[in-house]
């Protein structure tokens, strides 16, 4: 298997050449995502005969393959690919998509609340698919990004507010694994236990076992009613965030999403058109300045200005939140914001200040230990980002060796192991 | 501790005993009778020692005895499983939960508790119910299941429909692993979500990739007002329709159950009496909960699809003990049903919801051509089934016609684009319909998922994977009395 020392070069295109000649599947040598070479198989079938014929060559001529959609989530996913294209091939899941299914839905049973789409598929038009059945898809990530791409980031944008990880929604996926093993997990059911929930470890596993070709989605009702609010700007983030705690712990405002940006607090409420009103009204007992806007694409644009991929966010309980940003202000200055959720609050620190520290990771999603240099108010409460040991660590490395033994889909950094 | 271990050395046993104290081990003919089974009868076998530990430190130490036994090791909670998942592999060790049942923390302002596995679903609500939280998975066994049992099943409830099933809930594990390492998964304040979820495969893994020990769960604030309904229907096919128009409509109650007039009749005869009508062939129970206003005008929607179904009357109340009322008849019908026959087979499908009123005829033509009695109460809300099945065990040819019928069921399901199992697993029962639904390649991967976490084959083997490969189960399926062989009474 490949080892994390292996620098990152420009891929031997010959052998891939031949591997995409026997599999049928077309290749181009510059027309991927930052213009690294792309394969595209117009079947899944074609798909997994290239995966199986790269990993039977792998010994001989090493290669890394990255799923990709729209390239959206790449920077997430796959920060190597995203900054060396040339040292890739990446198989493009939007080829999947045929003249039967352009937009990609393979079914979508609005009597259900079901959606079963490919993996190529845009989740824009997915999410006005649904719309015209009455239903929402979560997450309501906006921008250029594909199902595949958002299961395989763990993104969950500012739905997991009031809906959970999106992880929680997936009920079933179809993949192919890193021999090319054409798997099925879960189902098209809301409620369904058989068997192993593989398609739970792809949610989030950024493609390390191989691509997602389909997903089946719970959706929800569109809400008869949404406010997007604000509040006027606060003297700092800490008394930002102390606001949206008070929000947070009245039981009788059933908030949608909750999060600060420069010192402004956001609100979103949704619901039953006379709930929504009288959730208003008692929001703005506890709020000045209360302004409304559009709701979609600005919030999640503001909810999304300090959760980039280099941003560093730090994950503690709602309850030090208040703490924990006090004390980054004072030692780092102005904050980009917080994310308050009811099981988990998040700071966001802008990347230049931190990674000016010269005891600070550049960013989290490499998962460093920041621990020795965090205040001590905020050591406490940090969730450790530690490469876990032990049994975890040995775990992941035969998941790893099980579904993908030549390493075609392995990123250095991720997951972490001791 | 009494000991007719045949097979266990003192030195073992000695060793165990002082780990967990003497009340702690069970090898005695009377304890191992008592855990034979869980809830699923059909299929008993004899375990070589219980183990009941009260610390995960105990659990480890414990688990490091069993192997250098030579033993394999069944996780079990309070044995209310229904698929014979919790059954012991013969000569192999039970490691029970049944004395770790402390609530470690309740985190009011964060919301989450932390319970050792033992605890009772029902406890863990009451010890959170002063701060006006609550847990939010409630299977019908929620007063003897443990929260453990429940993350090995991924228990639902009635209320699943809204709040979902445990692993919503589950933010961390402590689990023991096969060489007596104690690992903790997630945990209060951690969001993962850009992480390997290695939470998700093992909520629901049927006890076969560790021994969890404790389990830190979200808690929910208690909804402003809850209103319960009961819709009464002259035809159970008109109840089943409605419930998919709610659906259609994208209403969002927190529960929508159906009880059949069997199931009626044996709830109002028993201690659980809870005032459903006698003249309705089907009732249908729902709950609203959320703001007032919502609750109102959800509560309205419900009502009007109701009636414009067929329902010849509909009964509303907010108040507390009547709300209770109904509620016991519905958690109490599988016990209520005791009365009909002295064996209950719960099947368990889980259908899409636009087709449920033809999986109920499924099932009610399965039963009724093998001359069976069938009660049913249900996740309508979800789609799952329950088709009660009464009978003997001790007639062998009720027995196998019970079987017929439920894999008949079951294949309808599957047919139908449904699935085998919606919480209680898959267990022993229904190893062989995993070929229904999943190709060899499938399963194959589930193996090695298991593998990974578990490579010895420690935990709970022979369970949930179909032990022959589909290809062979297609073309000769066994005799349908076969599964009971081993050690089946």
């Amino acid at each position: 298997m490949r080892t994390a020392a292996d620098p990152i070069g420009t891929l031997d295109l010959d052998p891939v050449r031949a591997a995409c000649q026997e599999a049928g599947v077309e290749l181009e040598d510059a027309g991927g995502v930052g213009g690294g070479p792309v394969a595209r198989p117009a079947t899944e079938a074609s798909l997994g005969n290239l995966v199986a014929r790269l990993a039977e060559r792998s010994r001989q001529s090493p290669v890394r393959l990255v799923p990709t959609g729209s390239g959206g989530q790449l920077r997430w996913c796959r920060p190597d690919a995203s900054l060396a294209p040339a040292g890739f091939l990446q198989l493009s899941m939007g080829a999947l998509l045929g003249d039967e299914s352009p937009t990609g839905v393979v079914e979508y049973v609005p009597g259900d609340g079901t959606l079963t789409a490919l993996a190529g598929a845009e989740l824009s038009v997915l999410r006005a698919a649904v719309a015209e059945g009455g239903h929402r898809l979560t997450p309501a990530i906006f921008g250029s990004c594909t199902l595949g791409g958002v299961l395989a980031s763990g993104r969950s944008g500012l739905d997991r507010h009031s809906f959970g990880p999106t992880r929680h929604h997936l009920l079933g996926m179809r993949m192919i694994d890193g021999t090319g093993r054409h798997l099925r997990s879960g189902g098209r059911l809301v409620k369904n236990v058989t068997g192993f929930d593989l398609h739970r470890l792809h949610a989030g596993a950024r493609g390390i076992f191989g691509p997602i070709v389909e997903a089946s989605m719970r959706l929800m009702p569109a809400p008869e009613a949404e406010q997007y609010l604000t509040s006027s700007r606060a003297a700092t983030t800490a008394a930002a965030v102390e606001i949206a705690l008070a929000i947070r712990g009245s039981t009788r405002i059933r908030e949608q999403g909750l999060f600060v940006r420069d010192r402004v607090v956001h609100v979103l409420l949704s619901g039953r058109g006379r709930q929504v009103e009288a959730d208003r009204r008692r929001l703005e007992s506890l709020v000045t300045g209360l302004e409304e806007h559009n709701p979609g694409p600005g919030a999640e644009a503001f909810y999304l200005a300090g959760d980039g991929p280099s941003a560093v966010r730090l994950s503690t309980v709602p309850s030090r939140i208040c703490e924990v940003t006090s004390a980054l202000e004072e030692s780092l200055g102005e904050l980009s914001g917080a994310v308050i959720q009811p099981g988990v609050a998040q700071v966001d620190l802008p990347h230049e200040r931190v990674s000016g520290a010269s005891a600070w990771p550049s960013s989290l999603e490499a998962q460093i230990s920041v621990r020795g240099a965090v205040p001590e108010p905020l050591r406490s409460s940090l969730v450790t980002t530690a490469p876990p040991a032990g049994p975890e660590s040995r775990w992941t490395r035969r998941l790893v060796e099980a579904f993908d033994p030549a390493g075609l889909f392995q990123t250095e950094g991720f997951p972490a192991r001791s | 501790m009494g000991s007719d271990s045949k097979q266990l050395s003192r030195r073992h046993l000695a060793e165990l005993e002082r780990i967990v104290g003497k009340k702690g081990v069970r090898a005695d003919a009377t304890a191992r009778s008592a855990y034979e089974s869980d809830a699923f009868m059909l299929q008993r076998a004899s375990a070589e020692v219980i183990v009941l530990p009260r610390t995960t430190a105990e659990a480890a130490a414990a688990v490091k005895v069993l192997r250098d036994a030579g033993l394999v090791v069944v996780p079990r909670g309070a044995g209310t499983g229904l698929s014979g998942g919790a059954r012991p592999v013969e000569n192999g060790a039970i490691v029970g939960t049944a004395r770790m049942r402390d609530v470690l923390e309740v985190n009011a302002e964060d919301r989450y508790a932390r319970v050792q596995a033992g605890v009772v679903n029902v406890h863990l609500t009451a010890a959170c119910a002063d701060a006006g939280l609550f847990y939010g998975p409630d299977p019908s066994s929620q007063t003897a299941c443990t929260i453990g049992g429940n993350v090995g099943n991924n228990s639902g409830g009635p209320h699943g429909f809204k709040y979902g099933s445990t692993n919503r809930h589950v933010l961390g594990l402590t689990m023991v692993d096969s060489r007596g390492e104690v690992i903790q998964l997630g945990g209060p304040g951690a969001a993962g979500d850009g992480d390997l979820d290695l939470l998700g495969p093992v909520v629901g893994s049927e006890g076969m990739l560790g021994l969890v020990t404790e389990v830190t769960v979200q808690l929910l604030p208690r909804p402003e007002k809850v209103e319960t309904l009961l819709c009464l229907f002259e035809s159970l096919d008109a109840c089943c329709d409605a419930v998919s128009e709610m659906i259609a409509r994208r209403l969002e109650p927190s529960a929508i159950e159906i009880l059949d007039r069997l199931t009626i009749e044996a709830v109002e005869a028993s201690v659980l009496r809870a005032g459903y009508p006698d003249n309705a062939e089907a009732v249908m129970l729902v709950e609203v909960e959320g703001g007032d206003e919502e609750v109102d005008a959800t509560s309205a929607d419900v009502v009007e699809v109701a009636r414009a179904f067929g329902a010849f009357d509909t009964r509303q109340t907010t108040d507390p003990a009547e709300r209770k009322r109904l509620w016991a008849g519905r958690k109490g019908a599988f016990g209520a049903m005791g009365r009909i026959a002295p064996d209950l087979y719960v099947a368990d499908v889980v259908a899409p919801r636009t087709r449920l009123r033809e999986i109920v005829t499924a099932a009610t033509i399965a039963c009724r051509e093998r001359n069976l009695k069938l009660a049913n109460v249900f996740h309508a809300g979800d789609g799952n089934l329950h088709p009660n099945i009464s009978y003997d065990r001790r007639d062998a040819d009720e027995v196998r016609r019970v079987l017929e019928a439920g894999r008949i069921i079951m294949e309808a399901c599957v047919d139908a684009g449904g699935s085998l199992t919606g919480e209680h697993g898959i267990g022993l029962e229904k190893q062989d319909e995993m070929c229904l639904v999943f190709s060899d390649d499938d399963l194959a991967a589930m193996d090695q998922l298991r593998s990974a976490f578990d490579p010895d084959a420690f935990w709970n083997p022979g369970k949930m994977l179909p032990v022959r490969g589909c290809r062979e189960i297609h073309t000769r399926p066994l005799p349908a009395n076969a599964p009971a062989a081993e050690g089946a009474s």
